[in-house]
């Protein structure tokens, strides 16, 4: 039953996982400029990939697997932002300028 | 020194990832995981150094940043899937009385992870900040992440 419980509760965190990860591919394809996208992928994709992985940590059980995918969710959890924020701070250098709800102002 | 045990932990961690694979993917995470050390300390010099403390320190904010990290994603994915995506984009200008380059980077990254804000910006303590509404700023201009960074890391600085 313990089995049982361990089993449904990865596939949970599975589907959640699986879903942020499509609602940040929605935003991509939703939201209006870069900046904006930019949101959506930092913030959706590492939380997918966390409960994805927390997921596998639960199915893969105590071995050294899990330390594996412990090391992988702290790589994320790190790199997710500052990926995030290399890739904003290129396009504000570059001159590329914020979409904002002004009238005439087209999404790209 | 410092090169070595930058080294150490970027090897360790590769054999986390790597172990019973073999000499030859272990080689490489060592040849690896030198150049990243000494890429890392070329551009990054004493900026990055921390007591074993506030190592320590670092992690649990970090962890503790994970509840504020899952209601981001939630409203993000909120907005995307409603039908009107009541977003009303702005860039704010914000002035962080943290000293430490490495306190001010670590708030530009809970910037990043916190909901409707994303750092674009940071040239000595001024962020410029991407909010998708402008409430969504309230957070940062109340100084809550700051004071807990300043707690964490400039007792000493």
């Amino acid at each position: 039953m313990t089995g049982l419980a361990l089993t449904a509760v990865a596939g949970l965190l599975i589907v959640a996982g699986c879903g942020f990860f499509l609602a940040g591919t929605i935003g991509l394809l939703r939201l209006p400029d870069f900046y904006c996208r930019l949101h959506a992928t930092t913030k959706c994709d590492p939380i997918g990939a966390v409960l994805i992985l927390t997921g596998a940590a639960l199915l893969s059980g105590p071995e050294i697997s899990t330390i594996r995918i412990l090391a992988l969710i702290a790589l994320i959890v790190i790199t997710s932002p500052t990926a995030g924020h290399a890739l904003a701070r290129a396009g504000w250098h570059a001159g590329h300028v914020p979409w904002t709800r002004e009238p005439g102002n087209e999404p790209e | 020194m410092r090169w070595i045990r930058l080294t150490a932990a970027g090897f360790l961690f590769w054999l986390i990832l790597t172990a019973g694979l073999g000499w030859w993917p272990g080689l490489l995470g060592l040849v690896l995981a030198g150049l990243v050390a000494a890429i890392s300390l070329h551009y990054l010099g004493s900026q990055t150094r921390l007591e074993t403390g506030e190592t320590l320190g670092l992690l649990v904010y970090a962890l503790a940043l994970i509840p504020m990290v899952i209601p981001a994603a939630w409203q993000v994915l909120r907005l995307v899937l409603s039908r009107e995506m009541a977003i009303a984009p702005e860039v704010i200008k914000y002035r962080t009385s943290l000293r430490r380059p490495l306190a001010r980077a670590a708030l530009a990254n809970s910037i990043t992870l916190t909901p409707g804000t994303h750092c674009v910006d940071l040239e000595g303590d001024l962020l410029t900040i991407h909010c998708l509404k402008a409430r969504f700023a309230t957070p940062i201009t109340d100084r809550i992440l700051e004071r807990r960074l300043a707690r964490l890391l400039e007792r000493t600085a």
